[in-house]
């Protein structure tokens, strides 16, 4: 089962995709499960979530994970910001 | 009455790695129209990089023809003609009649197919293979990623993207006009492709990348850089500092990640007809060049758009990665040679 704050990120995490990329009509329904090549975006797009993910919660992505080949899927993401977000809470 | 080509009713391939190639995309297909196999081999994927300009104003200029040299003899182009839509509208419809597809350069803007229709300025370029001529629709084969399409368009729609300006904005591709640009492949002069002297010819063409000739190659790409960080350093202003990260950014991706991401497909192909095994190493290591080309260009974007600052170093030490990985291939490409 999902933790609380697994949940929580996921959600806000889903809004920032959205906020930020737009994506095709034909695109699959968003969820915590949707990959990011499904989705079509461009890097350029994978950026600006990046981006506002990093205002969001306050920490930066390492420059090697720069890439949405490193994110397969939503839920890749939610988890490497709530381990991220927890490194960043016990510092 | 009507003309369509046999090419609209072949099967057409998307390769993504022609995303920003959409020109020698086209080619591409002319060229397979026209029965040549491994046709990607007759793209000329080696950029031949010059650094242009003095002071604060400079670029990189990529002089390398669409097609390999061997094949430059049977590619008409006709680039930028203000004013002479109806005589080029009559040139390209004989063109028609007379079965040879041509290659128009089109602006987004005004394709009803495309997603960024009367949204974003962007020049693309299709394959004209058809004209309704009582329903006034233009037949165009259009390969892109996401919005591929191959059909008819209002003539109205076709004119005035052919007409476009193609005002600078938001896209990479805006900013340079279209003009009524177009290009045919004369079927009558296309020579026998010998896939073996034209993988040789690429390679040692890709060799001259690396040569220390100050304002080419490798040494442009380094100098502009250091350019870049040393107008960087001065700036305070935001504005014109995403401005710089994002003309850096657009000449990464249009010089080195689209091209090398050309060249990586050109290898692969090599290695299907050839079957050496030296040129599958090289095209595994420009794959894993080309991952770093994307990071150099993800520093850069986040750069141009982040309020948390990403450092110069950070950026000059992936620059510094990629080149040296880059330099790595004339040692791959030196033992294809003595193979070949």
């Amino acid at each position: 089962m999902m933790s609380k704050q697994k949940e929580t990120t996921a959600k806000r995490v889903i809004e920032i995709i959205k906020e930020n990329v737009e994506l095709f009509e034909d695109a699959p329904e968003l969820t915590i499960d949707t990959e990011f090549a499904s989705l079509q975006i461009t890097s350029i797009d994978f950026i600006k979530v990046i981006v506002a993910v990093e205002a969001e919660y306050g920490f930066e992505i390492e420059d090697d994970d720069l890439s949405y080949s490193n994110f397969k899927t939503v839920s890749d993401m939610v988890d490497y910001i709530v381990s991220n977000y927890d490194k960043a809470g016990e510092e | 009455m009507k003309t369509i080509l046999e090419i609209f009713n072949q099967e057409h391939t998307y390769l993504s790695q022609y995303q920003t190639c959409c020109y020698q995309n086209c080619l591409r297909q002319v060229l397979a129209y026209y029965g040549v196999e491994n046709a990607h081999l007759c793209i000329n994927t080696v950029p031949d990089i010059y650094f242009i300009g003095e002071g604060q104003n400079y670029h990189l200029e990529n002089k390398a023809l669409p097609l390999i040299p061997e094949f430059a003899g049977c590619l008409q182009a006709n680039m930028n003609m203000p004013g002479e839509f109806a005589r080029v509208w009559e040139e390209n419809l004989k063109n028609l009649e007379k079965g040879i597809p041509v290659i128009v350069c089109l602006d987004a803007f005004y394709l009803p197919y495309d997603q960024q229709y009367e949204k974003t300025h962007r020049s693309r370029w299709a394959i004209l293979c058809g004209y309704l001529h009582q329903e006034k629709k233009v037949m165009l084969i259009d390969y892109s990623k996401g919005s591929s399409f191959s059909g008819a368009i209002p003539f109205d729609s076709f004119r005035k993207a052919r007409e476009s300006s193609n005002p600078m904005g938001e896209s990479m591709l805006s900013g340079m006009a279209i003009y009524n640009s177009w290009s045919l492949i004369k079927p009558w002069e296309i020579p026998k492709l010998d896939p073996r002297s034209a993988v040789k010819n690429s390679l040692l063409r890709s060799l001259e990348f690396y040569e220390c000739k100050e304002e080419r190659g490798i040494d442009a790409i380094s100098r502009v850089f250091m350019l870049m960080f040393r107008q960087l350093d001065k700036q305070q202003d935001s504005v014109q500092r995403t401005l710089i990260y994002e003309y850096g950014y657009k000449m990464i991706y249009a010089f080195l990640y689209s091209y090398r991401s050309l060249y990586q497909l050109y290898l692969s192909t090599a290695w299907e007809v050839l079957k050496y095994k030296s040129i599958k190493k090289l095209s595994e290591s420009v794959l894993t060049g080309i991952e770093g080309w994307e990071k150099l260009l993800n520093l850069l974007f986040k750069a141009s758009i982040s309020v948390v600052a990403v450092t110069n170093d950070r950026i000059s030490n992936q620059l510094d990665r990629v080149l040296d990985h880059e330099k790595s291939f004339i040692g791959n490409t030196d033992d294809i040679l003595s193979e070949l």
